[in-house]
């Protein structure tokens, strides 16, 4: 079985950016190799600013890297271009944003729906699809328009749409930064439990110390990160304690 | 869900900005309809109007008016022709016929045409059209006691509610109503013998009498002025109404006058030449089977041009020229109404412009669920384009009342009769105007969701 994901040579820079780790306002992401298996859940732990969006960013394809290959399920997304790769990016990959990132004036079932029809599912999978999903998610008013759903239910939502369409991987952005610390142990063991259960590894970043212990693999974004001045590369952490 | 649904839902979330850009779309969809549908009409309607006259002799001003005034009862004519005049015109050519026309009076606003009942037998109110009664028949010359008669056309009849075996008075002059204007003739009363069916002209809204009926009015009018009905009144007074009176008035006369004594009445054997004024003359030449235009037409035209006691008119040369005039002016209006149209395609690319930057967030969703680039800017093109077809649906709409306004008030003022129903063409043409110029004014706005940044628009807000 191909890895979920699969990044090898990885070289990004931004110059003159807020996101700058060096005094000349340089700043640059190496990722020599990199592998997440499937169904696999890592955590990518740092500070803000410290290039974890930037890293989710290349691997949804939505940033295009100076060098190196990010590959999804097998496939290249860095070798696909346009509108292959916003397709490819629909069907294989899941995202769930700090502020979820719903559309609002459309209903709980339409806003997963939506990801559905992104990807030409027809109308009657995209609904008993949305249907089911939201079911098991405990979202009893699906038709309820988004804005009258609690910060709880809209994280249900959010993760309901990024598994919507059986993706091999899940992005998940700060998911619990705007959660009180209650909530986002819940929202996170929803879904770390989504992910598993739709067959979907798992990349989750984060600045909260308290998210590592919800994950067997942390990996500190700093061992990317590469420049003048930039703090020595910490090491990678998996549940044993041990470095990868 | 749909791409189309997004669209309806994205087009109600700007609820206000979606109605008032789509009103403005179709005020000019509907100024472009009215004016061009008002165009055709408006030719059809003037040359329908012509009727198969070849020419159309008057007393006015210029060939335009005799033509304006005879046909489409513009105005009544101001200065008559005598009879004697217009007997020497008859014998000029050998015309098919010719048939005298008096103007004048009227009957509630509806002009009244006082011809020759001939006139029903050879004159066509649309070229090989002739006249069809939807009541009744046509005029016939009343004999000395018989009532007067009166054939009312379509819209007349509508107007006024008149049907067959209904009594009127006419007004002089073109009153709309016996209370405000003019003169009744409230000694004659008139016998609605007939009602036409719609002809599509300017004579749907005329009622018609026989000519000798109007000359007899006036010419009571005249002997009452002079004072020399008044003498043959007393006369009869002192002959105790011993013996018949000279001119006996009809039944219905005595009727309308019922003052206990019957007044003295006017009739054919009082009219004098001055009493029998004509305002137009129709004339159709001979021609040839197939023909439409006689041999002799410019010929005949020419001699009479030459008296300069007439004004003569070829009324499908005089419409030509009309509709010429009218042209150059309505061009005018409809560059007006174009460029309205274009205002509106701009005021739409503006609303959709400015609600991008509100909309960065969504679009940049739409493109991480998987939304191509060219998909985004369908999506924003599609709307920008249901702008411009909900307007032009709104604007059909507001054409067909803005129609039949426009058609009552050139009925009114200028007598033509229009079809109140949208041109076909006019409408597919400018609705697919509207619908493509407000595509084309969301290619701006379209190209700027084309050119979203994404992950930028995703960031989490403060």
């Amino acid at each position: 079985m191909p890895a979920a994901l699969e990044i090898n040579g990885l070289r990004f820079a931004y110059r003159n950016s807020a996101a700058s780790n060096d005094a000349s306002g340089r700043f640059e992401l190496n990722i020599d190799r990199f592998e997440l298996a499937e169904r696999e859940q890592v955590l990518f732990a740092g500070p803000s600013g410290g290039g974890k969006s930037t890293l989710l960013a290349l691997v949804a394809g939505l940033l295009d890297p100076v060098s190196g290959s990010i590959r999804i399920g097998g496939d290249s997304i860095t070798g696909m271009r346009g509108a292959a790769r916003d397709l490819f990016r629909g069907r294989r990959i899941g995202m769930i944003f700090q502020t979820f990132n719903l559309l609002h004036g459309f209903s709980a079932r339409e806003n997963v729906e939506i990801a559905m029809l992104a990807t030409g599912a027809s109308r009657r999978d995209q609904r008993s699809r949305a249907t089911e999903l939201l079911k098991d998610l405990g979202i009893a008013r699906a038709d309820a328009p988004i804005d009258e759903f609690s910060v709880g239910q809209q994280q249900r939502v959010a993760v309901a749409r990024a598994i919507a369409c059986r993706p091999a991987l899940v992005l998940a952005d700060e998911p619990t930064a705007s959660l009180d610390p209650p909530t986002a142990a819940t929202a996170m063991e929803l879904m770390q439990r989504c992910c598993r259960d739709s067959g979907a590894a798992l990349l989750c970043t984060s600045h909260d110390p308290e998210m590592r212990t919800r994950f067997d693999r942390v990996e500190p974004i700093d061992r990317f990160v590469r420049g003048p001045g930039a703090p020595p590369p910490a090491q990678a952490t998996t549940a044993a304690g041990g470095h990868r | 869900m749909s791409d189309l649904a997004i669209v309806l839902r994205s087009l109600r979330a700007r609820r206000l900005s979606t109605i008032i850009t789509a009103l403005t779309v179709a005020i000019a969809v509907a100024l472009l309809l009215v004016l061009l549908t008002l165009r055709s009409a408006a030719a059809l309607a003037f040359n329908r109007g012509g009727g198969n006259a070849h020419l159309l002799v008057s007393a006015d001003s210029s060939p335009l008016t005799t033509v304006l005034n005879g046909l489409f009862y513009a105005a009544p004519p101001q200065r008559p022709l005598t009879l004697a005049k217009i007997d020497e015109l008859r014998a000029i050519f050998p015309f098919e016929w010719a048939i005298a026309t008096q103007q004048g009076d009227s009957y509630r606003g509806n002009p009244t045409l006082a011809i020759d009942p001939v006139y029903f037998e050879k004159f066509q109110p649309a070229a090989g059209e002739p006249w069809v009664f939807r009541d009744g028949r046509a005029l016939k010359r009343a004999a000395k006691g018989e009532a007067f008669e009166v054939v009312v056309g379509s819209t007349a009849a509508l107007n006024t509610g008149l049907t067959i075996g209904d009594h009127i008075h006419l007004t002089h002059g073109s009153g709309s109503s016996r209370e405000d204007h003019g003169h009744v003739h409230d000694e004659y009363s008139f016998d609605v013998v007939g009602v036409l069916a719609p002809t599509g002209t300017a004579h749907d809204r005329a009622l018609f009498v026989d000519i000798e009926s109007s000359w007899i009015l006036h010419a009571h009018d005249r002997r009452e002025r002079d004072g020399s009905l008044h003498k043959d009144d007393e006369e009869h007074a002192h002959d105790d109404h011993a013996h018949d009176h000279e001119h006996e008035p009809s039944a219905d006369d005595a009727h309308d006058h019922g003052h206990g004594h019957a007044h003295a009445m006017t009739t054919a054997a009082d009219l004098i030449d001055d009493d029998r004024l004509v305002t137009g003359l129709l004339l159709r030449l001979p021609a040839r089977a197939g023909s439409t235009t006689p041999a002799a037409l410019q010929q005949v035209h020419d001699m009479l041009r030459r008296d300069t006691t007439i004004m003569v008119a070829q009324p499908a040369e005089e419409i030509r020229k009309l509709l010429n005039i009218v042209g150059n002016i309505d061009g005018l209006f409809l560059t007006m109404a174009a460029a309205v149209l274009v205002s509106s395609s701009i005021a739409i690319m503006l609303a959709l412009y400015d609600g991008m930057a509100a909309r960065r967030r969504q679009i940049a969703v739409l493109r991480v669920l998987g939304f191509s680039r060219g998909r985004i800017a369908g999506l924003v093109l599609t709307e920008s384009a249901f702008i411009g077809a909900l307007g032009a649906l709104l604007g059909l709409a507001i054409s067909f009342a803005g129609l039949r306004f426009a058609a009552s008030f050139l009925e009114a003022k200028v007598g033509v009769v229009i079809a109140t129903g949208v041109d076909a063409r006019a409408a597919v043409l400018v609705a697919g105007a509207a619908v493509a110029l407000a595509a084309l004014a969301g290619c701006l706005p379209a190209f700027a969701a084309y050119r979203t940044p994404v992950w930028r628009s995703l960031r989490p807000l403060g």
